[in-house]
């Protein structure tokens, strides 16, 4: 081939790019993109209806990124804030969004919505339509957070928080643990939670993020739902959060409390370890689990000096604390039907996958239960005494 | 226009190989190979890859002596007829993978572009990669390897974080007896490019072969690493419903403190570089097939144009939602009948003959 | 005049004149040469007067008997470089490159004498290749001069030099340097062959040299590299390449070339190991962010918007208000101002160099940004990218760069990440198909060879210690075994 002709061809071979520039409707400046940051979803007012709330951000109302500074009103809203909540109903979530994206004067943007609310109410019916949709449009990221709101996420979504911008951001930053790793909320992703619902033998769970009431409204967490088969079936609350947190080998600053001698002390866990195994008593499950940590001194309410009997004695209370409260938590989330914990897991691999775990599911909610707790003073703190 | 057709090297071929065991395995269907047979799945993909073993063992012997597949044996009806079969075995294989292509850069990166346009755009791509020649083809795809392993390494292992052992267990689960041939179909799945490895101007002698084998070896360790962490990151329940599960595998990897918190858009760039260059070196081998069965004695840049339009055409008639299952089953089926039957045989076959 | 037998001084001198009528800088004088004439020709500002005074005419002026022979003539004189010619059009060649001709009356022929000296630059830093550790000498325009630079670091009889004439008019001198126990030989006799191919009336300059050896081809990458540093060509030349020396240019070019070579810095070898890896890879990260950047913020501003995160989505965005344009034009509106920037900084005389600087920053700055022309991230954009290509060290692949940036950004604003990922497996694969002279561009990295990449990789940089000694590596060609 010619030098010419070959040139020719290279610059013929650009045509199609200047023609696809007429014809692609991909091509969107992003300043006419809206984001959504956070979506609450819940059943609509008719009868198999959604109800879909979009937390939209808005960039040139956002405090410090717009060039006049923007409006640092409250979170929601129509106002002066930097975010607006749109809700739409429909039959499905897709048509909802979609009715919301007609209403909108720039293109909807799915794809950057980091946290997904569901009402309590629609998360007791199940969940396992709506994650279809969240599971199968590659827009919504797979590492979406997941939570549960009393009531409409709507109420959730529109609060504003006391140190982030919006909503979403204050979300994101407690489930990502990027701000706060507290213990009381246990985030989990949309595909972890889809994984848990549908491998056998375990069940997924999702954090409860409410509003307190009154004029002073914080966003807070408020324990945890439990769900089995895509249902939920129970929440625990934030103490009991913490608890399972700590089943679950989460590594976080768990925080525990012990009386001695009427005195409070408290202690933060460090590099706890956690077995879980099942055994069996006959044809009843027996859900054993054994805790072990150090931890360090925080806190003492109380003028005994820590001598090494103090510290010993210390040792047993909170022992004594962590294994109470484990006790509780096992007999109540095995009561409620779910098993955030995985033992139906543990007893279809030793079946080697041959397990009928609908029988087992009916004797796990009346398993008894075995926990061992060793927990040491390890460190006391700045002070020493 | 001249056709290049340079030789390439043992240690190309075996970069050839792990790169398109990537590419494939990126894009193996969730819904085919785990319904078929569970957590067992694992070891059906490595018996596909000790069978391609098989192929590939053929093949380099057949290179050694200076042959391809074509010369095996002295009949032109031999010729026309493994000829017109790689050809469409080829072209078959193009057209899936750029399916898939087209299908995941539709969802991810431009889900308002038609497919007719990412389809010329991928086989322009792919055509200027077999008409500039293998070998040079080759040296491309061996510097994107170099810059571009590194990362997929470790883009690759990073889902390992939030894993769960125990959703490995039980290590092998009971495979219903009809669903023994199947497996094995779709386990070979990710190492159909060796069956075209004999229509390659490969030469070696046996101490270089090694890398060749290597090469499998690698392409087998990155089959049963997807194949292991998909399994243990979404349990198979989860696998049997995803269309593509190593890829959500990059999707569920949550990047903090980062320019980007998605990783998958830069995986798939990194996917995309290798699979087009993959695909054209495949396209030169099928056009080079289709080429000689009609009796040409080189790579005629015809058959590279004849194939890249068939290519984009088909695109047009393959729909994702129903073709996806008997299109990769049926070039399994081929990759398994090539490397099992036709290259053991023509190498055996072929005696003592030198090119 | 070469035909006659045995003309009288007078007939030369006639035939000179006549032949060099045109030419006022070509001065005669009339000797004695132990009682015979003598004439003595030569060209003013191309011959040295007390050179010509010292070593020719005081000495023949002190010959009592006249020689009788021109080879009796030639040592009489008190110059080294003095050869019989009896072609004369040859002879007026020569004069008009600076030597004398000294003609006896009796004998047929003449004497060259060489005794050129001419005005000419002397040997200063290098302006285009800077270096911190390695020698600040640089090539200029006369290529005795530059051989002489390169004899001084070579000083082997291995050093082969190969003479060449192009240009009818320009009659330039170029040589053909190279190691023979090192040079791969089928490169030296392509190169060879290629240069006695070439037919010109004049050569100026070596992009013309460089452009005859490679054929017609309309690639902005370079086949071979030029270089005004004699480090560089001897570094070259031990490798096992050939450098080609061209007259009346102070550059050399050096071939066969790979795209890693281009890239590497006197520098690199001047530090340590790590140092020389990690200002080699911050060269690769200009290169990247010449070639993508500008082409990534259009992908990701219209039309991949989720692949960044959201706050940053949201500043690029807030940063965008007001900008009446999409972002492909505002990319192509800054790219095109830094052109202009680059263009006019290397025109511009030094004096009101500074002056430039002060526009270009005011066009491409924060006025033009609060004016809502561009946005301030395409600020930032564009001078990342323009300082990425800076660092190429080789200012023509910085160009090649620039212009396969264009075709990045062209392919991002319908396609985003998927046409710029389209385009750079084309770019990858154009590159893959280059060779030089046989050697492909990308080697080592593609064919990959571990051994060469300790020597002349992109990144990597052995202890010399560790280093194998010199023997041609990369630059051997695949053989050509084309296969049917």
């Amino acid at each position: 081939m010619s030098p010419r002709a070959r040139l020719l061809l290279v610059v013929a071979a650009f045509l199609p790019v200047l023609l696809a520039l007429a014809t692609s409707s991909d091509i969107r400046q992003v300043n006419r993109v809206a984001f959504v940051t956070a979506m609450g979803i819940e059943e609509g007012e008719e009868e198999a209806a959604v109800k879909v709330h979009l937390l939209v951000a808005v960039p040139s109302r956002t405090p410090g990124l717009a060039p006049g500074g923007g409006g640092g009103g409250g979170g929601g809203g129509t106002g002066g804030g930097p975010t607006v909540l749109l809700t739409e109903e429909g039959a499905s979530i897709s048509e909802a969004v979609e009715k919301a994206k007609a209403k909108l004067e720039w293109e909807l943007n799915l794809g950057h919505s980091k946290v997904i609310m569901f009402a309590d109410s629609l998360a007791e019916k199940g969940l396992q339509h709506d994650l279809d949709f969240l599971m199968r449009w590659e827009e919504i990221q797979v590492i979406s957070m997941l939570g549960v709101t009393p009531g409409s996420p709507r109420k959730v979504l529109e609060q504003k928080p006391l140190l982030t911008a919006s909503s979403a951001d204050h979300l994101v930053d407690i489930f990502t643990r990027s701000g706060s790793r507290s213990p009381q909320v246990m985030p989990i992703y949309l595909w972890r939670f889809y994984a848990l619902s549908q491998e056998p033998g375990q069940d997924g769970y999702l954090p409860i993020i409410g509003t307190t009431e009154g004029g002073d409204a914080k966003l807070v967490p408020m324990g945890t739902a439990l769900f089995h088969q895509w249902r939920m079936v129970g929440r625990i609350n934030e103490s009991e959060t913490k608890t399972l947190a700590l089943l679950m080998n989460q590594r976080l600053e768990n925080l525990v409390g012990a009386t001695l001698k009427g005195d409070r002390f408290t202690m933060i866990l460090s590099e706890a370890h956690v077995d879980r195994r099942l055994t069996w008593q006959g044809e009843s499950p027996q859900l054993r689990v054994s805790v072990r940590s150090g931890g360090i001194l925080q806190e003492r309410r109380s003028a005994l000096p820590l001598t090494t009997e103090v510290i010993l004695a210390l040792d047993e209370a909170f022992s004594r604390s962590v294994k109470a409260e484990t006790e509780v938590l096992l007999r109540k989330i095995a009561a409620m039907g779910s098993d955030p914990l995985g033992f139906g897991r543990m007893y279809y691999n030793a079946t080697w996958g041959q397990a009928d775990l609908a029988w087992f599911a009916e004797r796990y909610r009346k398993a008894t239960v075995e926990v061992t707790a060793n927990l040491e003073v390890k460190h006391r703190g700045v002070l020493g005494e | 226009m001249r056709a290049y057709r340079q030789e390439i090297s043992t240690g190309q071929v075996a970069v050839l190989i792990l790169a398109a065991s990537f590419v494939l395995s990126s894009i193996r269907i969730g819904y085919i190979g785990f319904r078929l047979t569970g957590r067992s799945n694992w070891l059906f993909s490595l018996l596909g890859g000790l069978l391609s073993l098989v192929g590939l063992w053929s093949a380099l012997r057949l290179q050694r002596r200076g042959l391809t597949l074509l010369d095996a044996l002295p009949w032109s009806g031999w010729r026309m007829v493994t000829g017109l079969a790689a050809g469409l075995f080829s072209t078959v294989l193009v057209v899936y993978v750029n399916r898939h292509a087209i299908d995941l850069v539709r969802v991810t990166l431009l889900p308002g572009t038609s497919s007719l346009w990412l389809s010329l755009i991928n086989m322009a791509v792919a055509g200027y990669a077999a008409w500039i020649g293998v070998e040079r083809a080759m040296r491309g795809l061996q510097a994107a390897g170099f810059f571009a392993g590194g990362l997929l390494l470790v883009l690759s292992l990073l889902p390992l974080q939030m894993v769960n052992a125990a959703w490995l267990v039980p290590w092998f689960e009971g495979v219903a007896p009809d669903s023994w041939l199947p497996g094995i179909v779709e386990g070979i799945y990710p190492f159909s490019t060796t069956a075209v490895l004999p229509l390659l101007p490969a030469r070696g002698d046996r101490k270089s072969e090694r890398l060749a084998y290597l090469g499998l070896a690698g392409g087998l360790v990155v089959v049963l690493l997807h194949t292991l962490m998909g399994m243990a990151k979404f349990g198979v329940e989860t696998l049997i419903t995803l269309k593509y599960p190593f890829i959500s595998l990059i999707d569920a990897v949550r990047v903090e403190n980062f320019v980007v918190e998605r990783l998958l858009f830069g995986y798939l760039v990194l996917w995309y570089l290798l699979a087009m260059i993959v695909l054209g070196i495949i396209l030169q081998a099928g056009a080079y097939g289709l080429s000689r069965a009609v009796g040409k004695p080189q790579t005629s840049p015809w058959a590279i144009l004849v194939m890249t339009v068939v290519a984009v055409l088909a695109l047009q008639f393959m729909r994702s939602s129903t073709a996806i299952v008997p299109v990769q089953m049926g070039l399994s089926a081929g990759a398994l009948l090539l490397s099992v039957l036709v290259l053991p045989l023509a190498a055996l076959l072929s005696g003592r003959r030198q090119s | 005049m070469g035909e006659s037998e045995n003309p009288t001084l007078a007939q030369q001198e006639q035939w000179f004149r006549r032949v060099l009528q045109h030419a006022p800088d070509v001065q005669y004088r009339s000797l004695t040469v132990g009682g015979r004439s003598a004439l003595l020709i030569a060209a003013e500002g191309l011959s040295s007067p007390p050179w010509l005074q010292s070593s020719v005419i005081a000495p023949l002026n002190e010959v009592t008997q006249p020689p009788a022979s021109l080879k009796e003539l030639g040592t009489l004189v008190s110059i080294h470089g003095v050869k019989e010619m009896y072609d004369y059009r040859e002879a007026v060649q020569e004069l008009l490159r600076g030597r004398a001709l000294l003609l006896l009356d009796g004998l047929s022929g003449l004497l060259r004498l060489e005794v050129r000296e001419f005005q000419q630059r002397p040997v200063e830093q290098p302006t285009n290749e800077l270096s911190i550790r390695g020698a600040k000498d640089s090539f200029v325009e006369s290529l005795e001069v530059n051989r002489a630079l390169l004899r001084r670091r070579l000083p082997t009889t291995d050093l082969h030099m190969e003479p060449f004439h192009f240009g009818d008019l320009s009659g330039t001198r170029v040589e053909l340097l190279y190691l023979a126990s090192r040079v791969n030989q089928q490169v030296l006799q392509a190169v060879r062959q290629r240069l006695q191919a070439i037919r010109t009336t004049r050569v100026l300059h070596s992009a013309e040299i460089e452009e005859r050896l490679f054929g017609k081809r309309y690639s902005p990458f370079p086949l071979a590299q030029w270089t005004e540093r004699p480090d560089r060509v001897v570094a070259g030349i031990t490798e096992g390449r050939l450098a080609i020396l061209i007259d009346n240019t102070p550059i050399v070019l050096v071939l066969p070339v790979t795209l890693s070579t281009l890239y590497q810095a006197p520098d690199d070898y001047a530090f340590s190991p790590p140092a020389g890896v990690f200002l080699r890879l911050i060269r690769v990260a200009g290169l990247t962010a010449s070639l993508v950047l500008p082409a990534l913020y259009v992908a990701f501003t219209s039309v991949n918007h989720g692949v960044l995160r959201v706050q940053l989505m949201l500043a690029i965005a807030a940063s965008r208000e007001g900008v009446p344009y999409p972002a492909f034009v505002e990319v192509i509106i800054m790219e095109l101002m830094m052109e202009l920037i680059n263009e006019a900084t290397v025109r511009l005389p030094k004096i009101i160099g500074g002056t430039a600087t002060i526009v270009g920053g005011l066009i491409i700055g924060q006025a033009a940004a609060e004016a809502k022309i561009i946005s301030n991230i395409m600020i930032v954009v564009t001078s990342a990218s323009a300082i990425g290509n800076y660092t190429a060290p080789n200012y023509t692949v910085g160009i090649a760069w620039r212009l396969c940036k264009y075709g990045l950004i062209l392919l991002a604003i319908p396609f985003g990440l998927h046409g710029m990922a389209a385009g750079s497996i084309l770019l990858l694969l154009y590159l893959a198909s280059l060779e030089s002279f046989g050697i492909p561009y990308l080697s080592p990295l593609g064919p990959f060879r571990w051994s060469d990449m300790k020597e002349d990789s992109t990144i990597f940089r052995s202890p010399w210690s560790t280093m194998p000694d010199q023997q041609p590596g990369t630059y051997v060609p695949p053989p050509e075994r084309t296969k049917p």
